[in-house]
């Protein structure tokens, strides 16, 4: 550690090694009569073993380290190890039931080959057959693991030389890691993070939530391959010395309600959560006794990495009001992998939660402008703010032109003016790893372009969705997500699976509405037309816009995406090829 | 067959809307794509009323509910009556 490491850290095993010896750190919980928990001296204890083992492998300063492990404490003592030493960890997803293995295998074999690793690290566990699509370099070895992970025990290390990493600097500005950006497989574009831009961020985040190193307990089933279990789930509380208790992602998937049994019984005060998590929880884990259950400890759940639906997280209030879940604990933030993680928080004071705004909209999808109305206005929509812009952080709203382009980045669109997000942060990355090409397109003069369009209003953040999968009609902005919550609302149609897309129209020079949809069972194709026709009419009512086709289809026929949700281009491309009259509308609009 | 496992036949065959779909006590169900990673939590929560149990978290892997045989032989191992 170097001095003056305590008060204020240069790289984050500085900040760890200022952790009190005895707190506890992580507990990795499977169920109650089965867990681990380590104290933050023993996580030190366990990742100076395995740095030293990394070192045995020659593994320097400045190595890339990459890490296919299941989720747990071996793999974050690996990452930290590597860190030690100066390497450049970077976690990758382990395959598991919910990512499509064609999927898994290219986009493993293209992000080894990116990082040009010196050392693969893999348990061996890992299936065989997916090997042979880790890309390994002439310098590059793999190192096989037992389920425990500990390396030093593999390769047979001494721990006498433990102590030994305590020596190596870490300037501040040396690459920390290289986390991947948003995507559910984590075999993404790699982002390359300083240690300072990483202690800089959470250092933010800690004063925007009010973070308590002893108080505060937070909970966790994110990956780590993902930005917000990287960050807000395992390098935050490291810096912060706050606990923190995880699952493994797919034990959660199975036993949603287990989310709730860790915080009643861990009082965990702090968690993250993706939109979609909001409603799976709290559809599914309401059968066993209520009183089993106490939501109190909670003071920040926050929604974050999708875009926010008011209804999901009424949804979950309504279901946990009754155990103990506070009002105005639900809170929202926008983030992203380049920007190491936040952009906004939403204020953790605020009694009432994240701001909220209903609109006219109609004026909104013709304008693109948010015209405040009551609440409960026949048409309104309603607007989840995404909280304030956290410090040294700018953001520019830059209109679009009318065809869903972006005007310059110079341009600026007024409050409740919708358009492009561009991020400007003293957290920004600087590139992605080994891709100046799309790094030149994603940075322009400092300023990322974050292809989601979003509005500020009283200086907060509203985050609408990708600019890609906007809808223009005759010059009105129709937001795919609206239509597809009123179609899936529909008894004939399966939950979660509609998708509205916009083909060109070369009769009337704009784009059509498609809407595709799955029926919950065969049988009711037969009744297409009555269906269809029920279709059209909630959409009007509700939006006052129509949809050109509606294609009702059997179960299984949308495209799903590696996260399990209706994939838009993929079910687009589907869908020429099904019928094509669709195609030459698309080549014009694209 | 028992009846049980013929329930659980009928709930992933409604489950996975394909009343078409020919499914039995040895059919894999997930390595096949015939179920997937979000309906794990249905399929677990009906095989517990059905056998009347309570399947700990982090017991039971998605190879444990592979087939309708094999996940009636993993409630025998790993489950444990419900209160």
């Amino acid at each position: 550690m170097t001095a003056g490491a305590e008060d204020n850290p240069t790289n984050l095993i500085d900040a760890l090694a200022a952790a009190p010896a005895e707190s506890p750190f992580v507990t990795a919980w499977v169920n109650e009569a089965k867990f681990e928990r380590v104290t933050f001296g023993e996580f030190r204890r366990r990742s100076g073993l395995q740095a030293c083992a990394l070192r045995v492998q020659e593994i320097a300063a400045g190595d890339r380290v990459v890490i296919i492990m299941p989720q747990g404490i071996s793999a974050m003592t690996v990452f930290v190890g590597a860190m030690m030493l100066g390497a450049v960890p970077a976690f990758l997803a382990y395959p598991n039931i919910k990512i499509e293995p064609a999927k898994y295998r290219s986009g493993l074999a293209g992000v080894t080959a990116n990082l040009k690793s010196k050392l693969v690290v893999i348990d061996e566990n890992f299936p065989a057959e997916m090997l042979g699509h880790v890309t390994l370099g002439e310098e590059a070895r793999l190192l096989r693991v037992s389920d425990r992970g500990d390396l030093h025990a593999r390769i047979g290390s001494e721990k006498s030389d433990e102590n030994r990493t305590q020596d190596i600097a870490i300037p501040g500005d040396n690459i920390a890691f290289i986390q991947h950006s948003a995507g559910t497989t984590g075999l993404q574009k790699g982002v390359a993070l300083t240690h300072t831009a990483v202690l800089r961020q959470i250092e933010y985040l800690r004063k925007a939530l009010k973070i308590h190193g002893q108080r505060d307990r937070i909970y966790s089933w994110l990956p780590l391959y993902h930005d917000m279990g990287l960050i807000a789930c395992f390098m935050l509380p490291m810096v912060c010395h706050t606990e923190l208790v995880i699952q493994v992602p797919l034990d959660w998937v199975m036993h949603p309600a287990s989310m709730l049994q860790v915080i009643s019984r861990h009082k965990c005060t702090l968690a993250w959560l993706p939109n979609f998590a909001f409603q799976f929880v709290a559809r599914r884990a309401c059968r066993e006794p209520e009183q089993q259950y106490d939501l109190s400890s909670i003071r920040a759940l926050i929604n974050c990495s999708e875009p926010i639906r008011a209804s999901s997280m009424q949804e979950f209030e309504r279901a946990f009001t009754g155990i103990g879940l506070k009002s105005g604990v639900l809170h929202t933030s926008y983030a992203m992998a380049e920007t190491v993680f936040a952009v906004t928080q939403s204020d953790v004071n605020r009694p009432s939660g994240p701001a909220r705004i209903w609109a006219d909209g109609g004026k909104f999808r013709r304008s693109h402008r948010v015209v405040p109305v009551e609440e409960g206005t026949a048409g309104a929509v309603c607007f989840v703010s995404s909280g304030r812009l956290l410090p040294n952080t700018e953001v520019r709203i830059v209109p679009e032109n009318g065809t869903g382009r972006s005007l310059e980045q110079g341009q600026r669109a007024a409050p409740g003016q919708v358009g492009e997000i561009l991020v400007k942060s003293d957290c920004l990355f600087e590139g992605y790893y080994n891709r100046p090409d799309l790094t030149a397109k994603a940075i322009v003069d400092g300023w990322y372009h974050t292809g989601d369009l979003g509005f500020m209003l009283e200086e907060e953040l509203y985050v609408i969705g990708r600019k890609k999968d906007l809808i223009i009609v005759g010059g009105e902005n129709i937001y795919p997500q609206d239509i597809e919550e009123i179609v899936a609302s529909h008894p004939a149609i399966h939950e979660g699976r509609a998708v509205a897309l916009g083909a060109y129209n070369p009769d009337t020079g704009t784009e059509d509405i498609i809407v595709v949809a799955e029926v919950e069972e065969e049988a009711l194709l037969a009744n297409a037309a009555a269906i269809e026709q029920e279709l059209r009419s909630r959409v009007i009512a509700a939006m006052g816009i129509a949809v050109a086709t509606i294609l009702l289809k059997p179960p299984k026929w949308i495209v799903k995406s590696t996260a399990g949700k209706p994939a838009r281009s993929t079910t687009f491309e589907k869908l020429l090829r099904e019928h094509p009259e669709f195609d030459t509308a698309s080549e014009a609009s694209r | 067959m028992n009846a049980e496992k013929t329930q659980m036949i009928e709930y992933i065959i409604r489950r996975i809307r394909k009343p078409g779909v020919k499914i039995d006590e040895s059919t894999p169900l997930f390595s096949s794509g015939l179920v997937d990673s979000l309906a794990l939590a249905d399929v677990l929560v009906k095989l517990e009323d059905l056998t009347h149990t309570r399947i700990p978290p982090g017991m039971v892997q998605p190879q444990d509910l592979e087939t309708v045989d094999i996940m009636f032989a993993t409630v025998e191992r790993v489950g444990k009556p419900a209160k």
